[in-house]
């Protein structure tokens, strides 16, 4: 790793020494600051190397938070230890005999080194509560942000010194201005206030509808992008469905780009925004206690509430977090294998659409909600054989490599609207009053930086976004659909741009299945606000300014607040 | 003066202890690695 990558074995000497530096500024003894140091060096190693061993996880900043279930693990070591552990260890420890009878220490007085070591811990403090500067620091290292939404990869990747160190970095949600319990129950504490009752189901007659909701990688309409033709429709379905009187279609305004399905997950699931959690990092590192969410309310309800993934379950850490979520079960690529299709190495829609059958039929004592992530048009989109292309597309002002990109992504686009027919035929047989929700979380980033997008001239060249361009590639398609009558129009007030947040009440509204408070609190802001986010940055009255400002406290308030806005 | 006072504590060993911080310091990044990794990293 450190031959490869000679910058991080700098940043892990810097970090190393400058903890080295100010455990002497304090200590002044060498021996102290060297047991001190030897201690946690082995103390952490032995606990990241039992937790990978136990359960696969490393150890993360925020499993301090649980060191009272340190000795559970500490149970397992004396058998997982690697043998250099038992060389190493005592050889810190000679050290540090040696160090105390030579009584070595740095010959500085305390005036000097207690502001030198205050100095060090504020310098770090203020890089800590700074993730723009942070993030910059890491950029110098070939680190980002990103590296932790796949934690296996990032302590792979990074090695640990590194990837704790960025992961502390990434804990840091600052508190917004303004914010305290007045603020929030201004917004939010007349719903607080109201009787359970006022937000109990009535549109539809009390009963409890079966809804699925599934969020398709990358899922956008291909055909927009300028002057290209496609030997077929890839979205044929999809136009078909959008067409029934019992849809309804637009566009849902995103906070990701090419990437960060994570980020429009957890807005669509929570209702809050991630434009003031930290750039890059997955918001599911937040959650560290339950969190009041659609699928919570879903639970509360009677409903089975089940998260249906066809990739690694750990993957920005959802399996984690979707029980505090409240999620009852989290199929993920390892239940799916035994009986998987794979294409491009990931495992097919068709078989995702299975397990949501499935689990609807194996569940029909009690209303379900599924939560299922498509993988099967994920990135990276790179040539796809001949034979394996079903739509042909064409399009003189892209390279080469770039329509590979696209003709690839097509495939997947056609596949994903297959399942989408499949799901809505098998929704359409059923006797369960039944809805659906069908979105993508952000477009592809196809070619390197958007050339796609930039070569067919849909978007100017990515130095000076327009408004609209920002629109464009910040929307995907979403479709509302049920087999009972569900009246998305009206519940949307007409609206056919939405952000994420307002989605899963407008979903429930239409339903006739109860809102929390919160939700309520989003829907009476649909039809006014129906959307914002920091990355398109439109253009948003004062009222609505004070709406944004409402979800970045509320947020802020759920995820590391006190949470003055729950009932 | 006791034996601890003539063998350590003098400037020679001095000069030791501290030019085996950096061993020792790398010794505490290479055993973290080391528990991560399984292997040297």
């Amino acid at each position: 790793m450190w031959g490869k990558r000679p910058l991080l074995l700098l940043f892990d000497v810097i970090v190393i020494l400058l903890s080295a530096a100010a455990l002497l500024l304090i200590c002044r003894k060498l021996w102290i600051c060297s047991l001190s140091l030897g201690l946690v060096v082995s103390v952490v190693g032995v606990i990241n190397c039992v937790k990978l061993a136990a359960n696969g996880d490393n150890f993360y900043p925020w499993d301090l938070s649980m060191a009272k279930n340190a000795g559970q693990l500490i149970g397992f070591a004396r058998f997982d230890l690697p043998p250099l552990f038992f060389v190493i260890a005592p050889l810190f420890l000679l050290f540090t005999v040696l160090y105390a009878l030579v009584d070595a220490d740095i010959m500085l007085k305390w005036y000097i080194r207690l502001p030198g070591a205050c100095a060090l811990i504020t310098a770090a403090a203020v890089i800590y509560s700074l993730p723009d500067v942070s993030g910059k620091i890491l950029e110098k290292f070939g680190m980002s942000f990103n590296d932790n939404v796949l934690q296996s990869s990032n302590y792979h990747a990074n090695g640990f010194t590194a990837a704790f160190t960025l992961n502390c970095l990434a804990t840091k949600v600052t508190s917004p201005e303004g914010y305290s319990e007045k603020a929030v129950t201004d917004y939010i504490g007349s719903y607080l206030n109201q009787p359970q009752s006022d937000f109990a189901a009535s549109e539809n007659g009390g009963t409890a509808p079966d809804i699925i909701v599934v969020l398709s990688e990358a899922f956008f309409d291909v055909r927009t992008l300028k002057g290209t033709t496609f030997s077929q429709n890839p979205l044929e379905n999809f136009d078909k469905i959008s067409a029934r009187e019992s849809a309804y279609t637009g566009k849902l305004v995103t906070t990701a780009m090419g990437g960060g399905t994570v980020r429009t997950e957890f807005e669509i699931l929570t209702g809050l925004t991630a434009d003031y959690l930290v750039n890059g990092t997955s918001p599911y590192m937040y959650v560290s206690r339950e969190l009041e969410t659609s699928v919570s309310n879903y639970k509360a309800q009677g409903y089975r509430t089940t998260g249906i993934h066809s990739y690694d379950g750990s993957f920005y850490m959802r399996n984690s977090a979707y029980p505090k979520l409240g999620f009852d079960e989290f199929i993920t690529q390892d239940d799916m294998e035994k009986d998987a299709e794979f294409r491009r190495g990931y495992i097919t829609d068709k078989t995702l659409t299975n397990y949501v059958i499935n689990t609807l039929e194996n569940n029909s004592d009690s209303p379900n909600f599924i939560f299922a992530i498509t993988m099967e048009n994920h990135q990276s989109y790179g040539k796809t054989a001949p034979e394996d292309v079903v739509v042909r597309v064409e399009n003189s002002a892209l390279d080469g490599d770039v329509l590979d990109a696209v003709t690839t992504y097509t495939q997947g686009v056609y596949y994903a609207d297959l399942s989408l027919g499949r799901l809505v035929d098998y929704i359409d047989s059923r006797k369960r009053d039944t809805a659906l929700l069908f979105f993508g979380d952000h477009l592809p980033s196809l070619g390197s930086n958007r050339l796609a997008f930039i070569q067919t001239g849909t978007v100017s060249n990515g130095t000076s976004y327009t408004a609209a361009d920002r629109e464009y590639l910040y929307s995907t398609p979403f479709l509302f659909y049920s087999n009972f009558g569900a009246d998305f129009e009206s519940a949307a007030f007409g609206q056919k741009k939405i952000s994420t947040y307002h989605m899963m009440p407008l979903l429930a509204r239409a339903c006739g299945t109860e809102m929390t408070p919160y939700m309520r609190y989003l829907y009476d802001n649909l039809a006014e606000h129906p959307y914002y986010n920091v990355r398109i940055n439109n253009e948003i009255s004062d009222e609505g300014k004070d709406f944004v400002n409402s979800l970045k406290l509320i947020t802020y308030d759920r995820v590391k607040g006190k949470r003055y806005s729950l009932p | 003066m006791g034996i601890r006072e003539k063998v350590f504590k003098n400037r020679a060993c001095r000069i030791v202890c501290w030019s085996t911080l950096p061993l020792y310091l790398f010794g505490c990044l290479f055993l973290l690695e080391y528990m991560n990794f399984g292997t040297a990293p």
